[in-house]
Protein backbone atom coordinates (compact mmCIF):
# COMPACT_ATOMS: atom_id res chain seq x y z
CA UNK A 1 0.00 0.00 0.00
CA UNK A 2 3.26 2.30 -0.23
CA UNK A 3 4.69 4.46 -2.62
CA UNK A 4 8.41 3.87 -3.89
CA UNK A 5 10.35 4.55 -0.50
CA UNK A 6 13.63 6.41 -1.83
CA UNK A 7 13.55 9.87 -4.76
CA UNK A 8 17.25 10.49 -4.65
CA UNK A 9 19.60 7.57 -3.53
CA UNK A 10 21.43 9.20 -0.59
CA UNK A 11 25.27 8.49 -0.70
CA UNK A 12 26.56 5.90 1.33
CA UNK A 13 28.60 8.55 3.43
CA UNK A 14 25.35 10.70 3.97
CA UNK A 15 23.53 7.45 5.12
CA UNK A 16 25.54 6.39 7.89
CA UNK A 17 25.71 10.19 8.93
CA UNK A 18 21.59 9.61 9.09
CA UNK A 19 22.06 6.18 10.52
CA UNK A 20 24.75 7.59 13.02
CA UNK A 21 22.71 11.32 14.39
CA UNK A 22 19.29 8.78 14.53
CA UNK A 23 20.28 5.91 16.65
CA UNK A 24 22.32 8.12 18.97
CA UNK A 25 19.87 10.57 19.88
CA UNK A 26 17.33 7.63 20.07
CA UNK A 27 20.12 5.51 22.22
CA UNK A 28 20.80 8.40 24.50
CA UNK A 29 16.74 8.40 24.60
CA UNK A 30 16.63 5.16 25.81
CA UNK A 31 18.97 5.53 28.39
CA UNK A 32 17.37 8.60 30.05
CA UNK A 33 14.49 6.60 29.90
CA UNK A 34 16.18 3.51 31.61
CA UNK A 35 18.34 5.15 34.12
CA UNK A 36 15.29 6.01 36.18
CA UNK A 37 13.93 2.39 35.86
CA UNK A 38 17.37 0.67 37.06
CA UNK A 39 17.44 3.41 40.10
CA UNK A 40 13.76 3.29 40.86
CA UNK A 41 14.18 1.83 44.55
CA UNK A 42 17.02 4.34 45.22
CA UNK A 43 14.55 7.58 43.68
CA UNK A 44 11.34 5.87 45.88
CA UNK A 45 13.67 6.11 49.31
CA UNK A 46 14.55 9.74 47.92
CA UNK A 47 11.03 11.09 46.61
CA UNK A 48 8.34 9.24 47.50
CA UNK A 49 8.50 7.79 50.96
CA UNK A 50 6.91 4.26 51.47
CA UNK A 51 5.11 5.34 55.03
CA UNK A 52 3.55 8.01 53.28
CA UNK A 53 0.54 7.59 51.45
CA UNK A 54 0.27 10.40 48.99
CA UNK A 55 3.76 9.91 48.14
CA UNK A 56 3.01 6.31 47.50
CA UNK A 57 0.12 6.95 45.08
CA UNK A 58 2.13 9.57 43.13
CA UNK A 59 5.13 6.96 42.72
CA UNK A 60 2.41 4.34 41.01
CA UNK A 61 1.24 7.39 38.71
CA UNK A 62 4.27 7.87 37.92
CA UNK A 63 4.68 3.92 36.92
CA UNK A 64 1.76 3.82 35.19
CA UNK A 65 1.09 6.49 33.66
CA UNK A 66 4.50 7.17 32.22
CA UNK A 67 4.24 3.42 30.58
CA UNK A 68 0.51 2.75 29.58
CA UNK A 69 -0.73 6.24 29.02
CA UNK A 70 1.82 8.63 28.17
CA UNK A 71 4.03 6.81 25.83
CA UNK A 72 0.64 6.40 23.25
CA UNK A 73 -0.17 9.55 23.58
CA UNK A 74 3.78 10.77 22.82
CA UNK A 75 2.91 9.01 19.68
CA UNK A 76 -0.16 10.48 18.83
CA UNK A 77 0.95 13.94 19.40
CA UNK A 78 4.79 13.88 17.93
CA UNK A 79 3.24 11.60 15.23
CA UNK A 80 1.16 14.28 14.20
CA UNK A 81 3.89 17.14 14.27
CA UNK A 82 6.03 15.09 12.56
CA UNK A 83 3.72 13.78 9.56
CA UNK A 84 2.45 17.59 9.26
CA UNK A 85 5.91 19.93 9.64
CA UNK A 86 8.47 17.22 9.54
CA UNK A 87 10.51 14.54 11.08
CA UNK A 88 13.86 15.98 11.33
CA UNK A 89 12.18 18.82 13.39
CA UNK A 90 9.80 16.53 15.52
CA UNK A 91 12.54 14.41 17.02
CA UNK A 92 15.06 17.23 17.44
CA UNK A 93 12.08 18.09 20.10
CA UNK A 94 11.45 14.87 21.53
CA UNK A 95 15.23 14.32 22.47
CA UNK A 96 15.59 17.73 24.31
CA UNK A 97 12.51 17.38 26.33
CA UNK A 98 13.88 13.73 27.26
CA UNK A 99 17.25 14.97 28.21
CA UNK A 100 16.64 18.26 30.04
CA UNK A 101 13.86 15.94 31.97
CA UNK A 102 16.71 13.51 32.80
CA UNK A 103 19.08 16.34 33.98
CA UNK A 104 16.18 18.31 35.96
CA UNK A 105 15.87 14.55 37.85
CA UNK A 106 18.92 14.51 38.92
CA UNK A 107 18.82 18.07 40.07
CA UNK A 108 15.34 18.21 42.30
CA UNK A 109 16.18 18.29 46.00
CA UNK A 110 15.09 15.37 48.20
CA UNK A 111 11.70 15.06 49.77
CA UNK A 112 13.44 15.53 53.40
CA UNK A 113 14.40 19.09 52.27
CA UNK A 114 11.23 20.69 50.20
CA UNK A 115 8.34 18.07 50.66
CA UNK A 116 5.37 17.55 48.22
CA UNK A 117 6.88 19.60 45.83
CA UNK A 118 9.94 17.01 45.12
CA UNK A 119 7.62 13.94 44.26
CA UNK A 120 5.34 16.06 42.35
CA UNK A 121 8.52 17.51 40.18
CA UNK A 122 9.25 14.01 39.71
CA UNK A 123 6.15 12.25 38.51
CA UNK A 124 5.67 15.31 36.03
CA UNK A 125 9.29 15.18 34.79
CA UNK A 126 8.81 11.44 34.59
CA UNK A 127 5.54 12.27 32.31
CA UNK A 128 7.41 14.13 30.06
CA UNK A 129 9.78 11.28 29.89
CA UNK A 130 6.91 9.28 28.65
CA UNK A 131 5.52 11.63 26.05
CA UNK A 132 9.18 12.03 24.99
CA UNK A 133 9.73 8.37 24.20
CA UNK A 134 6.78 7.97 22.44
CA UNK A 135 7.29 10.31 19.65
CA UNK A 136 11.15 9.74 19.35
CA UNK A 137 11.05 5.57 17.47
CA UNK A 138 8.88 6.45 15.01
CA UNK A 139 10.51 9.87 13.98
CA UNK A 140 14.38 8.10 13.89
CA UNK A 141 12.85 4.59 12.44
CA UNK A 142 10.72 6.93 9.78
CA UNK A 143 13.82 9.52 8.44
CA UNK A 144 16.27 6.41 8.47
CA UNK A 145 13.69 4.23 6.31
CA UNK A 146 13.18 7.37 4.38
CA UNK A 147 16.44 7.80 3.53
CA UNK A 148 17.79 4.04 3.01
CA UNK A 149 18.24 1.78 -0.04
CA UNK A 150 14.71 0.22 -0.66
CA UNK A 151 16.63 -3.26 -0.92
CA UNK A 152 18.36 -2.33 2.20
CA UNK A 153 15.94 -1.23 4.77
CA UNK A 154 15.81 -3.93 7.11
CA UNK A 155 19.53 -3.56 7.57
CA UNK A 156 19.88 -0.25 7.87
CA UNK A 157 16.87 0.46 10.24
CA UNK A 158 17.80 -2.45 12.30
CA UNK A 159 20.73 0.11 13.82
CA UNK A 160 18.06 2.33 15.03
CA UNK A 161 16.71 -1.42 17.15
CA UNK A 162 20.11 -1.57 18.71
CA UNK A 163 19.66 1.24 20.56
CA UNK A 164 16.60 -0.04 22.68
CA UNK A 165 19.15 -2.72 24.24
CA UNK A 166 22.14 -0.85 23.89
CA UNK A 167 20.57 2.17 26.18
CA UNK A 168 19.95 -0.47 28.83
CA UNK A 169 23.21 -1.87 28.44
CA UNK A 170 24.94 1.44 28.98
CA UNK A 171 22.19 2.44 32.17
CA UNK A 172 23.68 -0.50 33.87
CA UNK A 173 27.21 0.16 32.96
CA UNK A 174 27.26 3.64 34.45
CA UNK A 175 25.50 2.95 37.35
CA UNK A 176 27.34 0.10 38.12
CA UNK A 177 30.91 2.06 37.47
CA UNK A 178 28.97 4.72 39.27
CA UNK A 179 28.82 2.44 42.34
CA UNK A 180 32.20 1.37 42.22
CA UNK A 181 33.91 4.78 41.77
CA UNK A 182 32.74 5.65 45.18
CA UNK A 183 31.10 4.44 48.62
CA UNK A 184 27.97 2.74 48.84
CA UNK A 185 26.85 5.20 51.12
CA UNK A 186 27.95 8.29 48.78
CA UNK A 187 25.96 6.53 46.17
CA UNK A 188 22.98 6.63 48.10
CA UNK A 189 23.50 9.67 49.01
CA UNK A 190 24.16 11.43 45.91
CA UNK A 191 25.94 9.38 43.68
CA UNK A 192 22.93 8.31 41.83
CA UNK A 193 22.18 11.67 40.69
CA UNK A 194 25.41 11.28 38.38
CA UNK A 195 23.79 9.18 35.38
CA UNK A 196 20.72 11.60 35.41
CA UNK A 197 23.44 14.14 35.20
CA UNK A 198 25.71 12.92 32.37
CA UNK A 199 23.12 12.91 29.99
CA UNK A 200 23.29 16.37 29.37
CA UNK A 201 26.66 15.85 28.01
CA UNK A 202 25.26 13.13 25.30
CA UNK A 203 22.37 15.31 24.62
CA UNK A 204 24.30 18.28 23.62
CA UNK A 205 26.22 16.43 21.07
CA UNK A 206 23.65 14.63 19.50
CA UNK A 207 21.37 17.89 19.17
CA UNK A 208 24.02 19.78 17.03
CA UNK A 209 24.75 16.69 14.68
CA UNK A 210 20.90 16.00 14.20
CA UNK A 211 20.55 19.93 13.60
CA UNK A 212 22.37 19.84 10.57
CA UNK A 213 20.91 17.26 9.16
CA UNK A 214 18.62 17.65 6.06
CA UNK A 215 14.50 16.42 5.96
CA UNK A 216 14.32 13.04 4.77
CA UNK A 217 13.87 13.11 0.70
CA UNK A 218 10.97 11.25 0.70
CA UNK A 219 9.10 14.07 3.25
CA UNK A 220 10.55 17.11 1.62
CA UNK A 221 9.14 15.55 -1.81
CA UNK A 222 5.67 15.25 -0.58
CA UNK A 223 5.98 18.51 0.80
CA UNK A 224 7.04 20.22 -2.01
CA UNK A 225 4.13 18.97 -4.05
CA UNK A 226 1.45 19.81 -1.08
CA UNK A 227 0.29 16.58 -0.35
CA UNK A 228 1.09 16.27 3.45
CA UNK A 229 -1.81 15.20 5.49
CA UNK A 230 -3.85 18.18 6.81
CA UNK A 231 -5.52 15.52 9.98
CA UNK A 232 -2.84 12.95 10.40
CA UNK A 233 -4.90 11.26 13.15
CA UNK A 234 -8.03 10.97 11.30
CA UNK A 235 -6.19 9.54 8.20
CA UNK A 236 -4.54 7.06 10.02
CA UNK A 237 -7.42 5.75 12.81
CA UNK A 238 -10.37 7.37 10.85
CA UNK A 239 -10.47 5.60 7.66
CA UNK A 240 -11.08 1.68 7.69
CA UNK A 241 -8.79 1.42 5.07
CA UNK A 242 -5.33 2.80 7.09
CA UNK A 243 -6.79 1.92 10.55
CA UNK A 244 -7.51 -1.61 10.21
CA UNK A 245 -3.50 -2.23 8.72
CA UNK A 246 -2.79 -0.56 12.29
CA UNK A 247 -5.19 -3.19 13.74
CA UNK A 248 -2.88 -5.35 12.11
CA UNK A 249 0.83 -4.17 12.87
CA UNK A 250 -0.47 -4.24 16.55
CA UNK A 251 -1.70 -7.64 17.01
CA UNK A 252 0.18 -9.53 14.16
CA UNK A 253 3.69 -8.02 14.90
CA UNK A 254 3.74 -5.23 17.71
CA UNK A 255 2.61 -7.31 20.87
CA UNK A 256 4.00 -10.05 20.63
CA UNK A 257 7.76 -8.17 20.18
CA UNK A 258 7.07 -6.22 22.76
CA UNK A 259 6.35 -9.22 25.14
CA UNK A 260 9.40 -10.75 23.78
CA UNK A 261 11.35 -7.65 24.55
CA UNK A 262 10.44 -7.28 28.34
CA UNK A 263 10.71 -10.93 29.14
CA UNK A 264 14.27 -11.31 27.76
CA UNK A 265 15.12 -8.39 29.26
CA UNK A 266 13.29 -6.67 32.39
CA UNK A 267 11.12 -9.68 33.06
CA UNK A 268 14.89 -11.69 33.35
CA UNK A 269 16.26 -9.15 35.39
CA UNK A 270 13.17 -9.09 37.69
CA UNK A 271 13.11 -13.35 38.00
CA UNK A 272 16.50 -13.28 38.63
CA UNK A 273 16.58 -10.63 41.87
CA UNK A 274 12.99 -11.05 42.97
CA UNK A 275 12.59 -14.94 42.75
CA UNK A 276 16.17 -16.56 42.30
CA UNK A 277 17.78 -13.78 45.09
CA UNK A 278 20.73 -13.74 42.64
CA UNK A 279 22.90 -10.34 44.03
CA UNK A 280 22.05 -7.43 42.39
CA UNK A 281 25.56 -6.42 40.93
CA UNK A 282 25.66 -10.33 39.93
CA UNK A 283 22.16 -9.94 37.88
CA UNK A 284 23.11 -6.30 36.27
CA UNK A 285 26.18 -7.73 34.81
CA UNK A 286 24.51 -11.40 33.96
CA UNK A 287 22.27 -9.21 31.48
CA UNK A 288 25.03 -6.74 30.73
CA UNK A 289 26.99 -9.11 28.82
CA UNK A 290 24.31 -11.02 27.27
CA UNK A 291 23.23 -7.68 26.01
CA UNK A 292 26.54 -6.98 24.83
CA UNK A 293 27.26 -10.18 23.08
CA UNK A 294 23.72 -9.84 21.52
CA UNK A 295 23.42 -6.60 19.99
CA UNK A 296 25.10 -7.40 16.79
CA UNK A 297 22.53 -9.77 15.81
CA UNK A 298 20.04 -6.85 15.40
CA UNK A 299 21.97 -6.10 12.74
CA UNK A 300 22.07 -9.49 11.16
CA UNK A 301 18.70 -9.97 11.49
CA UNK A 302 17.37 -6.84 9.96
CA UNK A 303 19.92 -7.82 7.16
CA UNK A 304 17.96 -10.84 6.72
CA UNK A 305 14.81 -9.87 6.82
CA UNK A 306 16.00 -7.91 3.64
CA UNK A 307 16.55 -11.55 1.97
CA UNK A 308 14.11 -13.74 2.94
CA UNK A 309 11.24 -11.21 4.32
CA UNK A 310 10.48 -9.69 7.63
CA UNK A 311 7.24 -12.42 8.49
CA UNK A 312 9.79 -15.51 8.68
CA UNK A 313 12.46 -13.71 10.64
CA UNK A 314 9.83 -12.42 13.26
CA UNK A 315 7.82 -15.33 13.52
CA UNK A 316 10.57 -17.77 13.78
CA UNK A 317 11.53 -15.50 17.11
CA UNK A 318 8.26 -15.50 18.13
CA UNK A 319 8.18 -19.48 17.88
CA UNK A 320 11.15 -20.22 19.82
CA UNK A 321 10.34 -17.98 22.56
CA UNK A 322 6.85 -20.08 23.46
CA UNK A 323 8.65 -23.37 23.20
CA UNK A 324 11.94 -22.64 25.25
CA UNK A 325 10.42 -19.61 27.63
CA UNK A 326 9.54 -22.59 30.48
CA UNK A 327 13.07 -24.58 30.20
CA UNK A 328 14.84 -21.01 30.03
CA UNK A 329 13.64 -19.65 33.15
CA UNK A 330 13.25 -23.41 35.17
CA UNK A 331 16.94 -23.80 34.65
CA UNK A 332 17.93 -20.08 35.99
CA UNK A 333 15.87 -20.73 38.82
CA UNK A 334 17.59 -24.24 39.47
CA UNK A 335 21.03 -22.40 39.25
CA UNK A 336 20.07 -20.03 42.15
CA UNK A 337 18.55 -22.87 44.28
CA UNK A 338 20.63 -23.83 47.39
CA UNK A 339 18.26 -25.94 48.34
CA UNK A 340 19.68 -29.07 46.49
CA UNK A 341 23.16 -28.21 47.47
CA UNK A 342 25.48 -29.01 49.88
CA UNK A 343 26.56 -27.03 52.70
CA UNK A 344 30.11 -26.42 53.98
CA UNK A 345 29.38 -25.96 57.67
CA UNK A 346 32.93 -25.20 58.63
CA UNK A 347 32.22 -21.49 56.40
CA UNK A 348 29.03 -20.67 57.92
CA UNK A 349 29.70 -17.16 59.82
CA UNK A 350 27.38 -14.52 61.89
CA UNK A 351 27.65 -11.21 61.97
CA UNK A 352 25.84 -8.24 63.71
CA UNK A 353 26.39 -4.17 63.61
CA UNK A 354 24.57 -1.60 64.65
CA UNK A 355 24.56 0.91 62.38
CA UNK A 356 23.12 4.62 61.85
CA UNK A 357 20.23 5.17 59.50
CA UNK A 358 21.22 8.31 57.44
CA UNK A 359 17.33 9.00 55.75
CA UNK A 360 15.76 8.14 58.98
CA UNK A 361 13.14 5.56 57.36
CA UNK A 362 10.25 4.74 59.65
CA UNK A 363 11.55 7.18 62.30
CA UNK A 364 14.49 5.36 63.37
CA UNK A 365 17.91 6.70 63.87
CA UNK A 366 19.86 3.13 64.36
CA UNK A 367 19.38 0.11 62.81
CA UNK A 368 20.21 -3.52 63.43
CA UNK A 369 21.81 -5.49 60.86
CA UNK A 370 22.69 -9.36 60.98
CA UNK A 371 23.98 -11.31 58.14
CA UNK A 372 24.76 -15.02 57.94
CA UNK A 373 27.02 -15.82 55.49
CA UNK A 374 26.53 -19.30 53.83
CA UNK A 375 28.98 -21.23 51.23
CA UNK A 376 28.05 -24.16 49.56
CA UNK A 377 30.30 -26.97 47.96
CA UNK A 378 30.06 -25.66 44.30
CA UNK A 379 31.00 -21.91 45.82
CA UNK A 380 27.89 -20.49 45.55
CA UNK A 381 27.81 -18.00 48.16
CA UNK A 382 23.98 -17.01 50.44
CA UNK A 383 24.02 -14.12 52.37
CA UNK A 384 20.75 -13.45 54.62
CA UNK A 385 20.66 -10.04 56.23
CA UNK A 386 18.29 -8.65 58.01
CA UNK A 387 17.70 -5.04 59.14
CA UNK A 388 15.78 -4.51 62.52
CA UNK A 389 15.04 -0.43 62.89
CA UNK A 390 14.71 0.55 66.49
CA UNK A 391 12.73 2.92 67.55
CA UNK A 392 14.99 5.97 69.75
CA UNK A 393 12.79 6.54 72.59
CA UNK A 394 12.21 2.97 73.82
CA UNK A 395 14.47 0.84 71.88
CA UNK A 396 12.04 -1.33 69.95
CA UNK A 397 12.02 -2.74 66.84
CA UNK A 398 9.57 -0.42 64.21
CA UNK A 399 10.36 -2.12 61.20
CA UNK A 400 12.00 -5.31 59.77
CA UNK A 401 13.56 -6.09 56.31
CA UNK A 402 14.77 -9.50 55.23
CA UNK A 403 17.38 -9.45 52.11
CA UNK A 404 18.45 -13.08 50.45
CA UNK A 405 21.35 -12.55 48.29
CA UNK A 406 23.07 -15.26 46.06
CA UNK A 407 26.28 -15.32 44.18
CA UNK A 408 26.85 -17.58 41.61
CA UNK A 409 29.96 -19.50 41.19
CA UNK A 410 31.38 -18.28 37.77
CA UNK A 411 30.57 -21.73 35.92
CA UNK A 412 26.95 -20.99 37.01
CA UNK A 413 26.98 -17.35 35.90
CA UNK A 414 28.47 -18.09 32.58
CA UNK A 415 25.37 -20.40 31.83
CA UNK A 416 23.24 -17.78 33.15
CA UNK A 417 24.61 -15.16 30.50
CA UNK A 418 23.94 -18.17 27.65
CA UNK A 419 20.57 -18.96 28.54
CA UNK A 420 19.72 -14.68 28.67
CA UNK A 421 21.79 -14.60 25.27
CA UNK A 422 19.14 -17.30 23.76
CA UNK A 423 16.39 -14.76 25.13
CA UNK A 424 18.31 -11.81 24.09
CA UNK A 425 18.59 -13.59 20.70
CA UNK A 426 15.04 -14.20 20.18
CA UNK A 427 14.63 -9.89 20.84
CA UNK A 428 17.00 -9.61 17.81
CA UNK A 429 14.91 -12.05 15.95
CA UNK A 430 11.44 -9.44 16.25
CA UNK A 431 12.87 -6.44 17.29
CA UNK A 432 15.78 -6.38 14.46
CA UNK A 433 13.06 -5.95 11.34
CA UNK A 434 10.30 -4.55 13.34
CA UNK A 435 11.08 -0.73 12.00
CA UNK A 436 11.13 -1.83 8.24
CA UNK A 437 7.85 -3.87 8.46
CA UNK A 438 6.11 -0.84 10.18
CA UNK A 439 7.62 1.67 7.47
CA UNK A 440 6.05 -0.25 4.84
CA UNK A 441 3.00 -0.91 6.35
CA UNK A 442 2.35 2.62 5.73
CA UNK A 443 2.10 5.99 3.21
CA UNK A 444 4.47 8.79 3.64
CA UNK A 445 2.26 11.44 4.32
CA UNK A 446 0.59 9.20 7.51
CA UNK A 447 3.39 7.20 8.57
CA UNK A 448 5.11 8.67 11.56
CA UNK A 449 1.35 8.78 13.36
CA UNK A 450 0.41 5.56 11.91
CA UNK A 451 3.56 3.15 12.68
CA UNK A 452 3.58 4.99 16.24
CA UNK A 453 0.96 4.01 17.99
CA UNK A 454 1.26 0.37 17.27
CA UNK A 455 4.81 0.10 18.35
CA UNK A 456 4.27 1.99 21.95
CA UNK A 457 1.09 -0.01 22.29
CA UNK A 458 2.90 -3.05 21.84
CA UNK A 459 6.00 -2.08 23.49
CA UNK A 460 4.74 0.30 26.54
CA UNK A 461 1.14 -1.34 27.03
CA UNK A 462 1.90 -5.67 26.31
CA UNK A 463 5.22 -5.15 27.38
CA UNK A 464 4.97 -2.84 30.22
CA UNK A 465 1.92 -4.95 31.80
CA UNK A 466 4.37 -7.92 31.73
CA UNK A 467 5.75 -7.22 35.61
CA UNK A 468 2.30 -6.65 36.84
CA UNK A 469 0.62 -9.44 35.64
CA UNK A 470 3.75 -11.96 35.87
CA UNK A 471 4.04 -11.21 39.83
CA UNK A 472 0.27 -11.73 40.57
CA UNK A 473 0.23 -15.22 38.77
CA UNK A 474 3.18 -16.32 40.73
CA UNK A 475 1.76 -15.09 43.98
CA UNK A 476 -1.59 -16.57 42.70
CA UNK A 477 -0.25 -19.62 42.48
CA UNK A 478 2.17 -19.35 45.64
CA UNK A 479 -0.93 -18.88 47.67
CA UNK A 480 -3.08 -22.11 46.16
CA UNK A 481 0.20 -24.01 47.05
CA UNK A 482 0.41 -22.56 50.75
CA UNK A 483 -3.43 -23.15 50.95
CA UNK A 484 -3.28 -26.99 49.64
CA UNK A 485 -0.20 -27.47 52.27
CA UNK A 486 -2.71 -25.63 54.53
CA UNK A 487 -4.80 -28.07 54.02
CA UNK A 488 -3.06 -31.16 53.88
CA UNK A 489 -4.18 -31.72 50.21
CA UNK A 490 -1.60 -32.22 46.82
CA UNK A 491 -0.04 -28.93 45.55
CA UNK A 492 -1.97 -27.74 42.51
CA UNK A 493 1.12 -26.38 40.88
CA UNK A 494 5.01 -28.54 41.14
CA UNK A 495 6.58 -24.87 40.31
CA UNK A 496 4.70 -21.87 41.39
CA UNK A 497 8.09 -19.55 40.37
CA UNK A 498 7.14 -20.62 36.69
CA UNK A 499 3.40 -19.41 36.51
CA UNK A 500 4.30 -16.12 35.55
CA UNK A 501 5.58 -16.85 32.05
CA UNK A 502 2.08 -18.03 31.05
CA UNK A 503 1.64 -14.02 30.09
CA UNK A 504 4.37 -13.89 27.91
CA UNK A 505 3.65 -17.57 25.77
CA UNK A 506 -0.43 -16.57 25.38
CA UNK A 507 0.31 -13.01 24.67
CA UNK A 508 3.16 -14.41 22.25
CA UNK A 509 1.47 -16.92 21.28
CA UNK A 510 -1.87 -14.78 19.86
CA UNK A 511 0.18 -12.50 18.05
CA UNK A 512 2.07 -15.59 16.21
CA UNK A 513 -1.29 -17.11 15.05
CA UNK A 514 -2.23 -13.60 14.05
CA UNK A 515 0.96 -13.24 12.38
CA UNK A 516 1.16 -16.37 10.50
CA UNK A 517 -2.44 -15.92 9.37
CA UNK A 518 -2.72 -12.79 8.28
CA UNK A 519 0.75 -10.73 7.76
CA UNK A 520 2.71 -11.41 4.01
CA UNK A 521 6.24 -12.51 4.11
CA UNK A 522 7.11 -8.99 2.35
CA UNK A 523 10.76 -8.77 0.95
CA UNK A 524 12.21 -5.59 -0.13
CA UNK A 525 11.92 -4.89 -3.74
CA UNK B 1 -6.78 -19.53 3.36
CA UNK B 2 -9.83 -16.86 3.15
CA UNK B 3 -12.03 -18.97 5.14
CA UNK B 4 -9.39 -19.39 8.14
CA UNK B 5 -8.82 -15.83 7.88
CA UNK B 6 -12.23 -15.03 8.08
CA UNK B 7 -13.65 -17.14 10.68
CA UNK B 8 -10.95 -16.59 12.95
CA UNK B 9 -12.24 -13.38 13.62
CA UNK B 10 -14.70 -15.05 15.72
CA UNK B 11 -11.76 -16.41 17.82
CA UNK B 12 -10.46 -12.60 18.00
CA UNK B 13 -13.88 -11.30 19.35
CA UNK B 14 -13.87 -14.13 21.94
CA UNK B 15 -10.46 -13.23 22.98
CA UNK B 16 -11.80 -9.76 23.78
CA UNK B 17 -14.23 -10.32 25.54
CA UNK B 18 -12.34 -12.90 27.48
CA UNK B 19 -9.48 -10.40 28.22
CA UNK B 20 -12.03 -7.48 29.07
CA UNK B 21 -13.34 -9.77 31.69
CA UNK B 22 -9.71 -10.83 32.89
CA UNK B 23 -8.81 -7.23 33.29
CA UNK B 24 -12.16 -5.75 34.90
CA UNK B 25 -13.10 -8.75 37.34
CA UNK B 26 -9.45 -9.74 37.97
CA UNK B 27 -7.45 -6.49 38.10
CA UNK B 28 -9.57 -3.35 38.32
CA UNK B 29 -12.69 -4.73 40.51
CA UNK B 30 -10.47 -5.60 43.45
CA UNK B 31 -8.03 -2.83 43.24
CA UNK B 32 -11.15 -0.58 43.43
CA UNK B 33 -12.66 -2.26 46.02
CA UNK B 34 -9.00 -2.01 47.98
CA UNK B 35 -8.34 0.76 50.51
CA UNK B 36 -4.65 1.67 49.45
CA UNK B 37 -5.03 4.97 47.84
CA UNK B 38 -2.74 4.02 45.41
CA UNK B 39 -4.61 1.15 44.04
CA UNK B 40 -7.17 3.60 42.59
CA UNK B 41 -3.98 4.88 40.10
CA UNK B 42 -3.97 1.21 38.27
CA UNK B 43 -7.91 0.64 38.55
CA UNK B 44 -8.53 3.38 36.65
CA UNK B 45 -5.92 2.47 34.18
CA UNK B 46 -7.17 -1.05 33.70
CA UNK B 47 -11.15 -0.03 32.93
CA UNK B 48 -10.58 3.44 30.79
CA UNK B 49 -7.05 2.76 29.32
CA UNK B 50 -6.30 -0.65 28.52
CA UNK B 51 -9.37 -2.57 28.23
CA UNK B 52 -10.69 -0.08 25.45
CA UNK B 53 -7.19 -0.38 23.83
CA UNK B 54 -6.95 -4.46 24.32
CA UNK B 55 -10.13 -5.45 24.55
CA UNK B 56 -11.90 -2.91 21.95
CA UNK B 57 -8.98 -3.05 19.86
CA UNK B 58 -9.44 -6.84 19.60
CA UNK B 59 -12.82 -6.90 18.71
CA UNK B 60 -12.36 -4.55 15.90
CA UNK B 61 -9.92 -6.33 14.65
CA UNK B 62 -12.28 -9.64 15.20
CA UNK B 63 -14.94 -7.87 13.20
CA UNK B 64 -12.95 -6.77 10.20
CA UNK B 65 -11.72 -9.94 9.85
CA UNK B 66 -15.23 -11.79 10.10
CA UNK B 67 -15.95 -8.87 7.31
CA UNK B 68 -13.46 -10.19 4.93
CA UNK B 69 -11.30 -7.00 5.28
CA UNK B 70 -7.89 -9.17 5.49
CA UNK B 71 -8.48 -11.36 2.44
CA UNK B 72 -6.27 -9.98 0.59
Amino acid sequence: MNEPLSVKPTTTKGLWKVIGASSLGTLIEWYDFYIFGSLAVIISTKFFPADNPTAAFLSTLATFAAGFVVRPFGALFFGRLGDMIGRKYTFMVTLLVMGLSTVAIGLIPEYKTIGFLAPILILLLRLLQGLALGGEYGGAATYVAEHAEPHRRGERTSWIQTTASFGLFISLAVILLTRKCMSNEAFMDWGWRIPFLISILMVIVSYFIRKNMDESPLFKKVKAEGKTSKNPLKESFGHRYNFKFVLLALFGAAMGQGVVFYTGQFYTLSFLQRVCHVDFDQTNYILGVAIFLGTGLFIFFGWLSDKIGRKIVMMTGMLLAILTYRPIFDKLYQLADVGEKKEQIDALKNTMKREPVPDGDFGAKERLVTTIHRVYEDGTQKDEISRQYVDPIDGHIIHREDVVSIKLVTKDMWIAIGLIFLQVLYVTMVYGPIAAFLVEMFPVKIRYTSMSLPYHIGNGVFGGLMPTVATYLVAKAQSANDAAQAAGKALPFDKPYLEGLWYPIIIIGVSFLIGIVYLSNKKTE
Amino acid sequence: MRYIKKYLGVLWIVLAVVSGYYLIVSQAIPQFQSEKPEDLVPAIVYTFVLMPIISGGLLVFGWYALLGEYDD
